[in-house]
Order: C-alpha cells, then structure tokens, then sequence
C-alpha cells in the first residue's frame, strides 16, 4: 500500500518534470523560430541587454570580488607547506576560470533574472496586458519572451568576463596584503598557467546558463495565473527552477567539456 | 460578419459558455447585457480568440477562427480592437507609447505622424495632455479612455468593447457613448459592446443581446427587448431607469 503510495507520488513527480522540460523545448523552438527578427527588434534586445547588465553589475561585483578574496585565502591555507606561494595565483586563477566566476555569477544572476523576468511576464499575464498585446496582433513570444532570451544568453557570458577581472583582482588584493605575495609573482603566476580553453569553457557554460535561466523565468511567467499570489509563486519557482538548472547543466558540461 | 456557432466552453468543470450562437451583421452595433460572471467577457475574448472554446466556431468572414493556426490568427487580429474591462494598459509604457505601439509595429509611419495620430486620438477620448503620463499615474476611466483609443487607432473593422462606460463619470460616459456611436457610423465599424449601462446600452444600440448564465435569452432591437415579456429580461430592464421614448434612437447626447 505505501509502496503504491510512493511510486505514483514518483510517478507524478517524473511526469511534472518531463511535462516541465517539453514546455520549455516548445517556447524554446518558438523563439528560435524569431531569430530572423534579430536586426528589426534589436532596439527591444538592446533594452533589455542594458537591463540585466546594469541592474546586475553592483552584485557581480561584489560577489566576485568576494569569491576572488575567498579562494586565495582558502588557496593559501591548503598549500601551506605543502609547494610554494608561487603557484597560489595559477591555481586560484583556473578555479576562477572553470567554475567560481560562471557558476557564481550565474546563480546570482540567475536568481535576479529569472525571478524577474518571470515576476514581470506574470504581472502582465494577471493584468491582461498579454492578452491585449495578443489582440493588437503582437506575439507576446517575439515581443517579450525573444528579446530577454536573447539578452539573457548573450549577456551572461559579458558578465562573466567581467566577474574574472573583478575575481582576479580580490584574489590579488589578499595575496599581495593579507600574504605578501608580489604582484609580479602573483600575475606571472596567473599567466603562465593561463589556458585559453578554460576561459572559453568558462564563457559556453556562462551562455547556457543564461539562455536556460531566461527561458524558465519567460515559461513561468508566461503559465502565471491567479492575481498577486500567484505572480509571488511564479517569481519563487523561477528562482528554484534556475538554480536547480544551473547546477544539474554545470554538472553535465564539466564531463562534456573536461 | 460575425457568426458564432454553438460556443462552449467550461473552465475546470464549470459551464460558462453553453451553447451560444449570435449573428452579428457587418455595420451594426450590437450590445451584450447580463448579469455580472454570467459570461459576457468570456464570450468576447472567444470572439477575438483569447480563448478556444471547448465545442462550436467562431466565423469571421467565413473564416473559422477557432481553427486558425498562430500565424494566419495574427493576421486577422489587425481587423480587431478590444477594449479591456480593466483597460490592461502596458504599464511598463506611457499612455502615447501604449496608443501608439500598434502603428509602431505594424506600419512604417514616421515618428511625427505616428505621434500626430496618438495626439488627435488623446483629443478624441478627452484626454489631451496625459500622453506622457504613465497607466499607473491616471484614473480607472482615464485608463479606460485610453485603452479606447488604443484599440482604436489602428482603425479596425471590429471593435469589441468590454464595459466601456463602466467607472466613468455620467458626463465622460455620455462623451465616450458619442464617441463609439460616431466611429461606427463614420467608417461603418462592426461593434460589439458589453454594457452593464442599459441606459447607454439602449443609445447605442442596433439590437441588445441578453445572455443569462452562459447563454442567450433574449436578442432583439431595444424596442423589441424592451417590450419582452421573458421574466429574465423584465427583472434586469426594471432594475435601472430607462425612459421608452429613448429605447431604440440614436441620438447624439448633448
Ligand atoms: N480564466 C478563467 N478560469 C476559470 N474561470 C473563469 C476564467 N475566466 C472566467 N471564468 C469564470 O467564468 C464566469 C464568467 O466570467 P466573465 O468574466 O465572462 O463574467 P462577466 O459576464 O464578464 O462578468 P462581469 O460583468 O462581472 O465582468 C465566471 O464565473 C468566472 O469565474
Ligand atoms: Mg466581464
């Protein structure tokens, strides 16, 4: 009786997720299918671009900045003794690449953007403001949901550019004051052990966590029903669904990519 | 023009909509009274394919609408406008860049006539000078007022008005009966309006349509309905003052 019990709540729940993953692969083809209206709408693109890029700024600084200063400190504590300080600037360098920088910003990023996203496509949902664009014959898809999954992939990997040199810059700060560590041993250091194929990694996971996360925040906003309370749901199941997207595809991408 | 063909549609085992049917001819204005939830705005976004009904068509035409693809739907949505009960202006805009967001969209007007268009349509609705207001800066029949002229401005064939008097003062109400008696006989635009106001309701009217609990109880011109002898009907009209001699004239209000 309790076996059946659990096996049709895992049932459900499988078929919640598979029903999940085939709402987004429809919006997602449905947007695709806008992309001939990359130059026409990019005013809306750019609007948007601007948008998740400024807002974010101030909170990608912190976070790298932070993250940088963290992993040398940590860095410094688990080589002590064991190789020189020589190399604490490559080894927090790679980390900065592969993992700290995308993953970091990207959830925090992500949680804005999607949670976001999915509060104002819902509000519009609530309030009609969808259905009124539809009889104006405008595609709610290609007006709103194209121009910020666009934004959305695009602009991630931009942030995450500049999440490395705010991250390499914490990181150099505590190894030069807090260690005493020389900037030009630290920056030789980061140099020579610099690969380009880590950074490139760093930015293709960058650009599939911002396209995966602009897309759950437009799906859920677009399915918002139910007022207030409702746009309050929405804005928190964007924010768990992102997260939880950000970490499963970083785990899938590490085996693809190293 | 508009023919609807025995709509229904229920939302989670809940009958809204059982078995409408309505013809509404090119040119004419018709009204939809009933009672407030008994499926008045439903049926209007069935009309403009809002919402698919469960059984039943929706001809435009001779086109059926419900069994359009995306793609030829937009297409046909340029002959619409819709006003919304609740205006559902796009706050994220100014009242000029929701009026002429259309004309941005689908034609390429240059700027200054786009804006000499919004301009005169503001004017039009008795509201020059909020343009640059934004929805959330403006009164509910200020809002309503410039839904109207956002669904009007692109000059569309049908116009589906939801309540378009509600929320307005008695002065504004009698501007904007006017204003939506003159556009559909200026340019012969097929209107359907829902109205709670018998008392605009009877002034713009060609034929009154009663809908009573998802369906159709009663559908004449205003001197037909007015004379009907369904208790329904009778309960509804008694409940809000309408002078005979005005039930089926058109007159302009002064
Ligand atoms: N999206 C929806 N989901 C579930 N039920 C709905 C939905 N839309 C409308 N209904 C139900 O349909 C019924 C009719 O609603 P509708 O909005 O058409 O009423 P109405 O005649 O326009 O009323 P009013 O004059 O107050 O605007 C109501 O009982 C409402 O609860
Ligand atoms: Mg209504």
């Amino acid at each position: 009786m309790k076996r059946a019990i659990i096996i049709s709540a895992v049932g459900r729940r499988t078929l919640h997720f598979l029903m999940e993953i085939g709402r987004l692969a429809i919006l997602l083809y449905r947007i695709i299918l806008y992309t001939p209206r990359l130059i026409k709408d990019r005013g809306l693109i750019v609007e948007q671009m601007l948008k998740m890029g400024v807002n974010s700024l101030p909170l990608v600084s912190v976070v790298s900045i932070f993250t940088g200063a963290v992993s040398s400190w940590q860095a410094a504590y688990q080589l002590q003794g064991l190789i020189s300080f020589d190399f604490l600037g490559a080894s927090v360098s790679a980390a900065i690449f592969i993992e700290l920088a995308p993953v970091l910003t990207a959830i925090v990023i992500a949680g804005r953007v999607s949670a976001s996203i999915a509060a104002e496509l819902g509000t519009m949902m609530v309030t009609e403001q969808i259905d009124a664009l539809e009889t104006l014959a405008i595609s709610p898809v290609r007006y709103l949901a194209f121009p910020r999954f666009t934004a959305g992939w695009v602009m991630m990997p931009i942030l995450v550019i500049y999440s490395y040199l705010v991250a390499h810059l914490g990181a150099f700060f505590v190894a030069n004051l807090l260690l005493n560590i020389d900037a030009n041993i630290f920056f030789r250091s980061v140099r020579n052990y610099f690969s380009v194929y880590n950074a490139v990694a760093g930015l293709i996971k960058a650009l599939v966590f911002g396209a995966g996360t602009s897309l759950i925040g437009c799906s859920i906003g677009f399915r918002t029903r139910g007022g207030a309370e409702g746009v309050g749901k929405a804005t928190i199941q964007a924010f768990v669904y992102s997260s939880a997207f950000i970490l499963i595809s970083d785990y899938v991408l590490a085996m693809i990519l190293f | 023009m508009i023919r609807l063909e025995k709509l229904c549609k229920s939302f989670n085992g809940h009958e809204v909509l059982k078995d409408v049917s309505l013809h509404v001819r090119a040119g004419e204005t018709l009204v939809i009274i009933g009672a407030s939830g008994c499926g008045k705005t439903v049926l209007l976004k069935t009309v403009i394919g809002l919402i698919r009904p469960d059984s039943g068509r929706v001809i435009i035409d001779g086109h059926d609408l419900t069994k359009m693809n995306e793609k030829s739907l937009f297409a046909f949505r340029k002959y619409f406008g819709m006003l919304f009960q609740g205006a559902a202006l796009f706050d994220s805009m100014s009242c000029s860049e929701n009026i002429a967001l259309a004309l941005k969209e689908h034609t390429s007007l240059p700027g200054e006539e786009i804006d000499k268009r919004v301009h005169a349509m503001l004017e039009r609705v008795g509201l020059p000078g909020v343009g640059s207001k934004r929805p959330s800066e403006i009164s509910g029949g200020m809002k309503k007022r410039v839904g109207l002229a956002r669904a009007m401005i692109m000059r569309p064939r049908i116009l589906l008005y939801d309540e378009p008097t509600t929320g307005l003062d008695p002065l504004m109400a009698d501007v904007i009966t006017n204003l939506i008696n003159r556009t559909s006989h200026e340019v012969s635009i097929t209107s359907l309006v829902v109205t709670h106001d018998l008392y605009h309701a009877f002034r713009i009217a060609d034929r009154i349509a009663m809908m009573y609990e998802g369906t159709f109880i009663a559908k004449g011109t205003p001197e037909e309905l007015f004379h009907s002898t369904h208790p329904h009907v009778r309960e509804f009209l008694s409940k809000q003052p309408i002078q005979k001699k005005s039930a089926g004239k058109r007159k302009e209000l002064k």
